[in-house]
């Protein structure tokens, strides 16, 4: 092609009267011009309707048992997840002694819940302390991944990443206001509980963003 | 479907009502399900998209802004789906080779049609042309369906054209079949 002016029609720095004036005396250009038109004329005919009620019924058969999950509080099957999580923790062995730490905490929690010990004993201070070490040890272990999936969350397109970002500071809100009040009051098993709850919501949160497509 | 349904149909999906997400598929399930074709070039892989973008979006749809153009966000979540598929692909390499490296001729021998010719096309470009041109999003929307800068659905989109018109001239055969 010796005759540029189709680009620079194209590219929009000239206009169309300058073209087809132009056009009138090159060859080259409406030949160019014609086979424009045609590619416009056969990409109109890629637009044709296609039989799309077979898959509808498909998709509605699976919107119907993700509708059924939810109801019934599972959002995945349980084998797809356990695949998820078998994958992740495999890729992030430190969280398998947090996982530990966690179900520790937890066991600690239910036995304080269960049996208060005198908030003067030297063994519920003990156990608070453990308490206060193995949280120290799991929110740390959270911090990691947080740390690990703040770019996957700059890089998700916007919708989506305020809505993990809001999702996440509700989380860290409700950790806050846990904190503040075992500082009022160490050996409340509820809101040890809270605390747990929350801490397992961050982690599995953060789950989800390393392990998202988006 | 003007945007005071659009706004009803999509809170309704929140609500999980099926019959919402019917009238979706009936207003975005031919493009949906023609984009996906042309990204993916195997119909089986198209139906599966599209499927996988009616349960992410019953999956987020909380998440969706009303305010938001809800077509453009479904075409980011096909889109996603899509790229998704590719990378799973085992010859997703060669599927994702930029034409650029072939030369005009083997290219031109490959395509039998205007539909295998836009399937031919490198991933990102191949989308910004099917989206504007056929689809008939804008360049803007076609920016937000696919992240990328105006700028480069542009030119995306002028060398696709440069590249079909080429085909065009030397193809006796060129048509949709």
């Amino acid at each position: 092609m010796r005759c540029d002016k189709f680009g620079a029609y194209e590219n929009e720095t000239m206009t169309a009267e300058e073209f087809a004036r132009h056009a009138r005396d090159c060859a080259e250009c409406r030949g160019q011009a014609a086979l424009d038109d045609r590619l416009d004329r056969e990409t109109a005919s890629l637009r044709q309707p296609i039989d799309t009620q077979p898959l509808w019924n498909r998709i509605e058969k699976s919107l119907a048992e993700e509708k059924s999950r939810r109801t019934a509080g599972k959002e995945r099957p349980v084998p797809e997840r356990r695949k998820m999580i078998v994958s992740f923790l495999s890729r992030r062995p430190f969280l398998v002694p947090a996982g530990a730490a966690l179900l520790i905490l937890g066991l600690l929690g239910i036995r304080l819940f269960l049996n208060p010990a005198p908030p003067s004993g030297i063994l519920a201070r003990n156990a608070l302390a453990k308490i206060e070490v193995k949280e120290k040890e799991y929110r740390d272990a959270i911090d990691a991944l947080e740390r690990q999936a703040r770019p996957k969350i700059a890089a998700m397109d916007l919708q989506i990443m305020s809505l993990y970002k809001d999702k996440l500071a509700t989380i860290n809100a409700q950790i806050d206001k846990c904190r503040d009040a075992l500082t009022l009051n160490p050996a409340n098993a509820y809101i040890q509980r809270y605390l747990l709850a929350a801490l397992q919501d961050k982690e599995q949160t953060l789950a989800d963003v390393l392990g998202s497509t988006y | 479907m003007d945007t005071m349904d659009e706004e009803r149909i999509i809170e309704r999906c929140r609500a999980g009502d099926l019959a919402a997400y019917r009238q979706v598929y009936n207003r975005y399930g031919q493009p949906l399900l023609r984009t996906a074709l042309r990204m993916l070039g195997r119909p089986q892989e198209a139906e599966d998209a599209v499927q996988e973008t009616f349960l992410k979006l019953f999956r987020g749809i909380a998440g969706f802004r009303l305010g938001a153009r809800f077509s453009t966000y479904l075409f980011q979540i096909l889109n996603n789906t899509c790229i998704d598929i590719l990378r799973k692909r085992p010859t997703a390499a060669a599927d994702e080779m930029d034409m650029e490296t072939h030369g005009a001729t083997s290219w031109h021998e490959l395509a039998h049609s205007l539909t295998e010719a836009v399937e031919s096309l490198p991933a990102q470009m191949k989308a910004c042309f099917v989206l504007f041109a056929v689809e008939q999003f804008s360049q803007e929307e076609v920016a937000d369906i696919l992240g990328v800068s105006v700028g480069t659905v542009k030119t995306n989109i002028h060398r696709a054209r440069r590249k079909l018109r080429t085909w065009l001239a030397s193809s006796p055969r060129g048509g949709t079949s």
